[in-house]
């Protein structure tokens, strides 16, 4: 159990920063689904939703809704590449996001390590065509052991930054998680998102996200 | 036959396959968790740096393992629930090897597979706890009763699709076992 002290000290330090600035809080639920369509080739969906429980001031409202279809080639076995559309439903306006991936993992003795290469297309009626790019490290590493077996927990570290172009602005996310391979098929993570926005034109931006993701693999 | 016995024949079948799948799970435990006899020889051996040590369980039973860092190697020494040794490995670069070792394995490997890359190399002793210790840790010889076998971890290419494969080699450099194994899935890091 010691080894979640670290963990636990993450979410601590991050949640005391935060209290102190102005920010956004709230949930971000997300299922993924991943069937195997051959060797080579997953087709992955998800839906995510955003409930807002702090804006300036406390309060419960239902923010937006990303349904995702994603289409992964693994070129390798540790590298693949992913093309992919969102659909996001927020309030009345519907935002369409198509986005390329190139992904590559690295397994040491009992670490993770998976680089992710983005490159993303915003599409809204009436508006200009926006893109963004963005690169993310994820680590993975078990808490009980050198590899992450049936019910046992890991902790996945996060570090991803998007650049926006229209804006040409930065945003830094930082996401420590605490997960648990509940079977061969399917892991559940819990953990926190902390967004930090308008890194370059200095007005910072603050959000924090407890995330909830359940990945489940269909063979 | 009526449609609900085949789904009872259907429910049958899919339980008894559920029933072969492999069962593994390696974690980390404390010394006072293993098996004594186990225990003793590793104080024994006396090592400067920290050993840790991990339970193995699997279909074929429970092993133990204490894994240390000894002149700039990794060493796995793997015990029996009754805590008898039953190997010693040792982690090392593919071209620590001898020559003619590297050659045979080469060779070996060049027949069976199209395409090949090597991950990682364990050079696997098995014997007495006596003459492993003088062999792998004194580096002295005194007898031919310590057998030489090679793990090797690879990414390679049989007909047209890559995998990865565990590789059991003896010293001749002929091939004991070969084990083709799955890749863990990435999905919560890529996604």
């Amino acid at each position: 159990m010691k080894n979640i002290f670290p963990f636990l000290l993450i979410i601590f330090c991050v949640s005391k920063v935060i209290c102190q600035s102005n920010f956004d809080a709230g949930f971000l639920p997300k299922i993924v689904l991943s069937n195997k369509v051959s060797d080579k080739i997953n087709w992955v969906n998800s839906i995510e939703s955003r409930a807002i429980v702090y804006d300036d001031n406390y309060q419960f409202s239902h923010n937006l809704v990303d349904v995702s279809s994603i289409l992964s080639l693994k070129t390798n076995l540790n590298q693949s590449f992913n093309f992919g559309y969102i659909i996001r439903f927020r309030n009345e306006e519907i935002i369409h996001r198509t986005f390329q991936h190139y992904n590559f993992v690295y397994q040491f003795s009992s670490l993770k390590i998976g680089h992710r290469f983005a490159f993303e297309q915003f599409y809204q009626p009436k508006k200009q065509t926006t893109f963004r790019t963005r690169y993310r490290v994820s680590l993975e590493k078990p808490l009980n052991g050198e590899r992450v077996d049936v019910k046992e927990f890991y902790i996945k570290l996060g570090n991803e930054y998007l650049y926006d172009f229209k804006t040409n602005d930065l945003e830094i996310r930082v996401t420590p998680n605490l997960g648990f391979k509940a079977s061969k098929r399917d892991k559940i993570e819990f953990g926190l998102d902390y967004r930090l926005g308008r890194f370059i034109e200095n007005a910072t931006k603050n959000n924090l996200w407890f995330r909830t993701t359940w990945y489940i693999s269909i063979d | 036959m009526n449609k609900f016995k085949i789904l009872i024949l259907l429910s049958i079948f899919h339980f008894s396959l559920f029933a072969q799948q492999k069962f593994e799970k390696e974690y980390r435990i404390k010394s006072n968790e293993v098996p004594v006899k186990s225990l003793q020889v590793i104080k024994m051996w006396n090592f400067k740096k920290k050993v840790k040590w991990y339970a193995e369980e699997s279909n074929d039973g429970k092993t133990f393992e204490a894994k240390v860092g000894y002149k700039k190697h990794r060493y796995s020494i793997e015990f029996s629930e009754q805590g008898e040794i039953l190997d010693v490995e040792k982690t090392v670069k593919f071209t620590d090897l001898s020559k003619e070792i590297q050659q045979k394995i080469k060779q070996n490997l060049s027949r069976r597979f199209v395409k090949y890359k090597i991950k990682k190399v364990q050079i696997q002793y098995l014997g007495t706890e006596t003459a492993i210790f003088n062999e792998v840790f004194r580096l002295e010889k005194l007898s031919n009763s310590v057998k030489i076998n090679f793990e090797i971890i690879l990414k390679a290419k049989k007909e047209n699709t890559y995998a990865l494969y565990e590789i059991l080699v003896d010293d001749n450099g002929d091939v004991l076992k070969e084990l083709k194994f799955k890749q863990e899935s990435s999905l919560n890091l890529e996604f």
